[in-house]
């Protein structure tokens, strides 16, 4: 009782000073780890095994390391930025069941260690099942595995957990085996697996497996048509053979029996056919590629069977391979269909010789869609000149779903009679000039190998004018160029035409749109560019070597117009070459989600985005209104998008 | 109490008596160096292991031969993991290569082997434990997603047109977990040489794409003709007694892994001797990622590409045939 009582005193003050010291060094801001936990394990033992003595152990090893830290902390003080420890796995693992024999199957589940683990910093473990010295498995993050002891005795397993860098922890148990019997494990081989009727089939139970009792010791028996009536009785030899009067795929049991009287079944399944490799089915098909309007031929004239040429052979066949047959035992090699379904269809030919017989082949034919005409796809380049003027025209965005864009031949009707322009045939660009004012409608044909054929047209106008004009290519942006028609007015290069240009990079300054967003609004009247797009680097507005006029090039413009400096003589077809079109703009200024963007203005007028701002910060535009009889420079808010023209640099 | 004064004597001892100083010439540890991309598109996956070593001029080879790698008891798996189960465990044994011409330290080499089939857009681990060291090196990635080409396709009855004034655009869906994609064609073409014809293909690479950091379900890009034209010239030999026809060519996509993104994008960088190598292997160097390639076989080129591998300034001495199957009508 005394030493009960002295025990229980020295525990109580063990865990105060245990407590104070954890206090102090929490106070100071030191990180508390566990320390020798593999020392605190022993300790464990010792009280197991020593009684109140290993308590006595415990205690005094408990005070032992509170002197340690304590005297640690002293001399060398706490670090509060100190890295987290390396983490220690601590070993654990369940065995289920607890006990068994050599037929047992134990299950060992260590995800309790595994789980202390990350996916970037796993622990991992690995298993030595007869603490033999070799790790029978190799380290793995699963930590879930099965094993199964095959002689009884005694074993002590051993479990080990570490991390990548090496920290490491075990953990240990001893189980014993008993001796177990087991069922014996029927396997058998069938020599051929498949064959057809005339063939005797030769089955081996050679590959049956006992754990306790060798082949020699198992007697075997055979159910050859699966009907559950064993045809055989039990024997010692592990072979034998047996025919078949029919086709069918036949479920072939074999049991086996082992000196315990203890059975099992295996099962496989034999194909027994009517096949006969000696006949070789060949098959072809005449359309390539074939469409859906093709009725497609099949030949199956060149088929023979081997060592027999003059064997007479027989032609069924199944169009889809649904065994549905649409001809069968015909004469006649030849077959034919309309398939009429489009992609992959298979076909099944069988041969079959005079004893019934037969080879089977599967032909596949891929329907392709009938054959669709091209897409005319006519681009004016320079829509608007003069008679001077040369026009560029050109079917680069055509297309067709059957054909390269390169098989398709190009047709041109420039005059309007009706008749393709020999001059021009093949060509998928050209350059005109029209000796007259005036517009002319222009078709362009284009016709794929099969002569299928599509046309588009669009009109070329010519006005009266003597001004220089040429042709800008913008290479930016999508696969084809866009084409804008130039004026040399004075001696400097204006487009005619409003920019189209949209950036598609995420990361640019700013973006375009149509009037109303509608594309059709595109086409015609270009983009229209927030006032960002006249002064912006992510990316420039104009292509190349052009740039957003200032006020001063558009007021020099309508000086170098002179007389032509009209609003009328500015509009499209005007004397001013300009070819005006009245944009019109959107407001951004609306807060409103249902007015934020507000568009105006479309074929009344048009307000040009110049590119610098006067002198308190404000924008301006350059303004052509016919129906105010307008055309000057106006200051506007940076709020409103117009649309752009460009001008040469000088 | 009398141990606990001489443990705390031999603490201090060892806290406060280190010294600071690093000795630069002592052997290093062996670290090993690993290549492991996964091929999606096989059933067999390959990795190579080697290590590294100590010296003052890499062109002098180890002292010991052994010490450009591993013994061939070194244990290497890969694990499948799925919803943070192990599901599938294949290890990976040595297999004898044969070797390039050149110096070489010693007279075996291997690679390592392993029979399975990779899944996509999963967790794959790579455990890599060197017996001899006791060392354990540690890796894992997520595999690419399957995609699809987009364009071109119908090689049956489209043909591929490669001139400069119409650039070839390829479209494909996004590969989820890839960072990279290659471009690129596979020409299938005969040589003749006097009485005897061989069948040959060649990989014409024709770009990488980085995609780091891609949201887009579908990517495009549009293929420089002239390099393709160019690339032969400079890969294929020029030998006058040879004649070769185009036969057919391949469209060839292969997306890359995040890990493999980051690493090639590092070697392109061009840097010789570049200290901040990409690396994915813990207690190691090396990439651990995977791969998967997409190709639609058979397509033809059309005439004027045929007549340009013929006679184009680029590619006319490597002796094509035109589109009449004769060089200059002979």
């Amino acid at each position: 009782m005394v030493v009960v009582m002295v025990v229980m005193v020295m525990v109580v003050v063990m865990v105060v000073m245990v407590m104070m010291v954890v206090m102090v060094m929490m106070v100071m801001g030191c990180r508390i780890e566990v320390m020798c936990r593999g020392d605190f394990a022993v300790a464990h033992s010792e009280v197991r095994m020593r009684g109140y003595k290993g308590v006595t152990y415990l205690i005094m090893r408990g005070l032992q390391y509170i002197v340690v830290v304590v005297v640690i902390v002293a001399v060398q003080g706490c670090d509060k930025n100190r890295e987290p420890a390396e983490m220690q796995p601590v070993a654990y693992f369940k065995m289920m069941p607890e006990a068994g024999n050599t037929t047992t199957i134990f299950r060992f589940d260590a995800d309790s260690v595994t789980g202390q683990g990350t996916r970037d910093n796993p622990v991992m473990v690995r298993w030595d099942w007869e603490s033999d010295g070799t790790w029978d498995r190799m380290y793995s993050t699963g930590g879930e595995i099965t094993h199964r002891f095959f002689k009884p005795g005694s074993y002590r397993i051993i479990m080990e957990a570490s991390t990548i860098t090496g920290k490491r922890d075990t953990m240990v148990i001893d189980v014993g085996i008993a001796r177990g019997y087991s069922p014996p494990r029927p396997d058998f081989s069938m020599s051929p697996d498949s064959a057809n009727i005339t063939t005797e089939f030769t089955f081996d139970a050679g590959l049956s497996k006992d754990d306790e009792d060798s082949l020699d010791q198992l007697e075997f028996r055979w159910d050859f048509n699966g009907d559950q009536s064993w045809d055989t009785e039990f024997s010692r030899s592990p072979v034998i053979r047996h025919k078949y009067s029919d086709d069918y795929r036949y479920p072939v049991r074999l049991e086996a029996r082992d000196p315990q009287q203890m059975t099992s079944v295996k099962t496989n399944i034999l194909i027994v056919t009517r096949l006969n490799d000696r006949i070789v089915p060949v098959v072809t098909h005449e359309c390539w590629p074939c469409t859906l309007e093709d009725t497609v031929r099949f030949d199956a004239g060149r088929s023979y069977y081997q060592d027999k040429p003059d064997a007479r052979l027989l032609y069924s066949w199944d169009v889809w391979n649904d065994n549905l047959w649409e001809a069968t035992l015909s004469n006649s090699p030849r077959f034919k269909v309309l398939i009429g379904h489009e992609g992959k269809t298979k076909i099944r030919l069988r041969v079959t010789d005079d004893q019934g017989l037969y080879m089977d082949y599967i032909d596949t034919v891929e329907l392709f869609p009938l054959n669709s005409p091209p897409e005319t796809k006519l681009v004016i380049g320079n829509r608007i000149g003069n008679t001077g003027s040369r026009f560029y025209l050109h079917l680069r965005g055509s297309g067709d779903r059957d054909d390269s864009y390169m098989d398709l031949k190009a047709s041109w009707d420039i005059n309007d009679d009706g008749l393709w322009e020999s001059e021009y045939g093949g060509l998928y660009e050209i350059y005109i000039t029209f000796s007259a004012p005036g517009k002319y409608p222009v078709t362009a044909m284009m016709t794929d190998p099969k002569n299928k054929s599509s046309m588009d047209t669009d009109t070329v106008w010519v006005v009266a004018g003597d001004h220089e004009t040429g042709i800008l290519e913008d290479k930016r942006g999508s696969f084809l160029p866009t084409y804008y028609g130039t004026v040399k007015i004075g001696n400097r290069w204006w487009t005619q035409s409003n920019l189209k240009y949209s950036p598609t990079s995420k990361g640019a300054d700013w973006h375009s749109c149509s009037y109303n967003n509608n594309p059709g609004n595109y086409n015609r009247y270009g983009a229209l560019y927030p006032h960002v797009a006249t002064y912006s680097n992510n990316p420039v507005a104009c292509p190349t070597g052009w740039h957003v006029p200032t006020l001063i090039e558009w007021q020099q413009l309508m000086t170098d117009l002179g007389q032509d400096a009209t609003v009328e003589r500015l509009m499209e077809g005007g004397r001013s070459e300009m070819h005006v079109l009245l944009a019109g703009q959107k407001d951004y200024s609306s807060t409103s989600p249902f007015t934020k963007d507000k568009f105006s203005g479309l074929g009344e007028m048009a307000n040009f985005w110049t590119s610098k701002n006067n002198l308190t910060g404000q924008a301006y535009a350059w303004y052509v209104d016919p129906i105010r009889k307008q055309n000057r420079s106006v200051i506007v808010g940076k709020n409103y998008w117009f649309p752009i023209r460009c001008i040469k640099d000088e | 109490m009398r141990y606990s004064l001489i443990t705390a004597f031999a603490c201090i001892l060892v806290f406060s008596g280190c010294e600071t100083e690093i000795d630069v010439v002592i052997p290093a540890d062996p670290t090993p160096v690993v290549y492991c991309i996964l091929d999606q598109d096989s059933p067999v996956q390959y990795l190579r292991l080697s290590r590294s070593y100590l010296t003052d001029n890499a062109s002098i080879p180890p002292d010991e031969p052994d010490s450009i790698l591993f013994a061939r008891a070194t244990k290497v798996a890969v694990e499948e993991v799925i919803d943070g189960k192990v599901t599938k465990r294949a290890f990976f044994t040595p297999v004898d290569i044969a070797k390039d011409s050149g110096y070489f330290p010693r007279q075996e080499h291997w690679v390592y082997r392993a029979d399975f089939i990779v899944k996509p857009e999963t967790d794959y681990r790579l455990i890599i434990y060197i017996d001899e060291y006791d060392q354990i090196a540690y890796s894992s990635c997520y595999t690419v997603g399957n995609f699809e080409i987009i364009n071109p396709l119908y090689s049956e009855v489209r043909y591929i047109h490669m001139l400069p004034d119409h650039n070839l655009s390829f479209y494909w869906t996004k590969s989820l977990n890839a960072a990279i994609y290659q471009l690129g064609f596979v020409m299938h073409y005969l040589e003749m040489k006097e009485d005897q014809t061989l069948e040959k293909e060649i990989l014409i690479p024709l770009k990488s794409i980085f995609y780091l950091q891609a949201t887009d379900n579908l990517f495009s890009y549009p293929i420089n003709s002239t390099n393709f034209y160019n690339y032969l010239a400079e890969t294929l030999p020029i030998d006058p007694t040879v004649l070769r026809k185009c036969m057919t060519i391949d469209a060839v996509i292969i997306s890359g892994g995040e890990e493999l993104g980051y690493y090639m994008r590092i070697q392109e960088a061009g840097q010789a001797f570049n200290l901040m190598d990409y690396t994915n292997i813990k207690n190691g160097i090396g990439i651990f990622s995977s791969k998967v390639l997409r190709r639609i076989n058979g397509f033809s080129l059309t005439e004027q590409s045929i007549d340009t591998l013929a006679y184009g300034h680029a590619t006319r001495q490597l002796n094509f045939v035109d589109r009449t199957g004769t060089r200059d009508g002979r």
